[in-house]
């Protein structure tokens, strides 16, 4: 989508072509808005921090957080960079995500094609799937201890959920008449799962993992809570400890620029994967 | 020396669900069509048709009687028996091309062969110049070309049609009618045409056969001459204003608005 006028050659009155011609830089519709949004709050952030309505310690001003952002990109915070901590933090959720797409793709599209493994498994994954993170978290601990493998985990448990009920979802959403062609066209059962029902469920399966990974990286700070010596939810919590809010500022908006960049690479993925999606 | 029949039913009948709440959907029809044949199959919703279709396609099995491909009892579906749907049939992720190849490569053929085996089919049917568009960028009309090319790419013994054209515009309509008879006659397959479009069923099938209301029964046969007509060369839109073709239509047409009268007697009652 672009903001675009459309422009008629001849017969103009002058400041109307004039007009015209200059609204023909096209700037994308969506990038205006969040733009603007950006500049807006940003500036309300800047007046609250100027006026000192609060203490500069509980909240520094924009630039002031933008500098402590270099300083600890350049020379760390907590025994790591910035980016070593986003690193770390990326590193859990990715093995995490990898996990669970190993796990919940196969179960989905088993639940999606038995009703008997839909029966087994289905209660558990809705009963635990509302339950926070946090909650269960003291039990993987004592279960699995504080190691790194406990903390992927946590965010597995997170994730699984998402994928395999949409994996499951889109498995049953496709049409009978579809099935039904490729079997008299001489597809075995095994064909019809490969060639029909799999690329058939990918949109979901996208939108899932999609879904997940937000889940999972917003369960990455509880998984960090423990006996993390990296990760941005760990620096997040140390900064915290030391009444340091610029650094607690620079983690926060660091994992919200991170989840940003990851759903729209999910969303362009979707589009690039899928473009048949919702066009039949 | 008798002909098999590609088709047949015999005291064929199949219920929907068991016990009291079971619904008849097909009673006793007996059926054959023969090799070359074009039978098309008509009659209100809810005759049954769709369930003949599916029964001959091996999707349903009949609860009572036969149903026989070429002597044989059918059990299961097969490429000898490819179905063309109205819709949603397609695989949208796929292109023209690699859609219509889609039954050699279940076959296991490579990439060539596939290539080689569905380019004059999409010759015939129109779609070279689309062979590399993704279907779901075509229009209704075009996704039922490579439906139907599709389906002939699987080499079948009968063509099974469940209201391919149902979906289209009337003109769209017409065109397809004539890519479905032109496919027919040159392949010399049989062809088994489900349909409720009275002018469809006349102007393609050799052999009409018309279903009563649910549970489906046979009412009427036809042998019409008109598709073979035109597959030999005379000009559709005269031989669709021809007095015969329009006296068959009302006579149909009387058969099938006696049960639509019914129906709403039923509903008013």
């Amino acid at each position: 989508m672009t903001t675009e006028l459309f422009v008629i050659e001849h017969g103009l009155p002058d400041r109307v072509a004039e007009y015209a011609s200059k609204r023909r830089v096209r700037i994308p519709r969506p990038l205006l808005f969040i733009g603007g949004s950006a500049v807006f709050w940003l500036g309300v952030w800047w007046a609250l921090a100027a006026v000192q309505v609060v203490p500069p310690l509980f909240l520094p001003t924009p630039s002031a957080v933008f500098a402590r952002a270099l300083s600890v990109t350049a020379s760390g915070y907590a025994d790591a960079t910035l980016l070593q901590h986003a690193g770390a933090s990326l590193f859990r959720v990715l093995s995490a995500l990898a996990a669970a797409w190993v796990v919940a793709v196969p179960l989905g599209i088993g639940m999606g094609v038995s009703p008997a493994i839909r029966g087994i498994f289905d209660p558990v994954i809705e009963a635990y799937r509302p339950v926070p993170p946090l909650a269960y978290l003291p039990l993987v601990i004592i279960w699995f201890g504080i190691g790194e493998e406990a903390k992927i985990l946590l965010i597995f448990l997170a994730i699984v959920p998402a994928i395999a009920l949409s994996t499951a979802a889109g498995v049953r959403s496709v049409p009978l008449e579809r099935i039904n062609a490729a079997r008299t066209l001489g597809a075995t059962r095994w064909q019809v799962l490969a060639h029909v029902i799999l690329p058939n469920a990918l949109p979901e399966i996208l939108v899932g993992t999609r879904i997940g990974l937000a889940v999972g990286w917003s369960t990455l700070v509880a998984a960090e809570l423990v006996a993390a010596q990296r990760g941005l939810g760990f620096m997040i919590w140390t900064a915290s400890n030391f009444l340091v809010t610029d650094i607690v500022l620079v983690g926060i908006l660091s994992i919200a620029a991170i989840a940003f960049v990851m759903e729209f690479t999910m969303r362009w993925l979707e589009r690039r994967l899928t473009p048949w999606k919702d066009k039949q | 020396m008798t002909i098999v029949p590609e088709l047949e039913a015999r005291k064929l009948s199949v219920d929907y669900g068991a016990g009291r709440s079971s619904l008849a959907a097909l009673d006793a029809i007996d059926l054959a069509v023969n090799p070359g044949d074009f039978v098309a199959i008509l009659g209100p919703s809810g005759s049954g048709k769709t369930t003949l279709l599916n029964v001959f396609a091996g999707l349903v099995p009949p609860s009572r009687g036969e149903a026989l491909f070429r002597g044989q009892p059918i059990v299961a579906p097969s490429a000898d028996r490819s179905m063309v749907f109205q819709r949603h049939a397609l695989l949208p992720w796929l292109n023209v091309v690699d859609n219509v190849a889609f039954p050699l490569k279940l076959r296991g053929l490579d990439k060539r062969r596939r290539l080689n085996a569905v380019t004059p089919l999409l010759i015939q049917v129109g779609l070279s110049e689309f062979a590399d568009k993704p279907v779901w960028t075509l229009s209704g009309g075009m996704q039922q070309r490579v439906g139907l090319a599709r389906a002939l790419a699987a080499d079948p013994g009968v063509l099974l049609l469940d209201e391919p054209l149902g979906a289209l515009d009337a003109i769209t309509r017409e065109d397809l009618q004539r890519v479905l008879l032109d496919l027919w006659a040159s392949s010399a397959k049989t062809a088994v045409l489900i349909t409720h479009d009275i002018e469809e069923a006349a102007f393609l099938a050799t052999h009409l056969v018309v279903l009563s209301p649910r549970p489906g029964r046979v009412v009427a046969r036809f042998k019409l001459p008109f598709s073979r007509r035109v597959a030999a060369g005379e000009e559709p839109r005269a031989v669709r204003a021809e007095p015969d073709f329009t006296a068959i239509k009302a006579e149909l047409r009387g058969i099938l608005d006696k049960y639509a009268a019914g129906a709403r007697a039923r509903v008013e009652a």
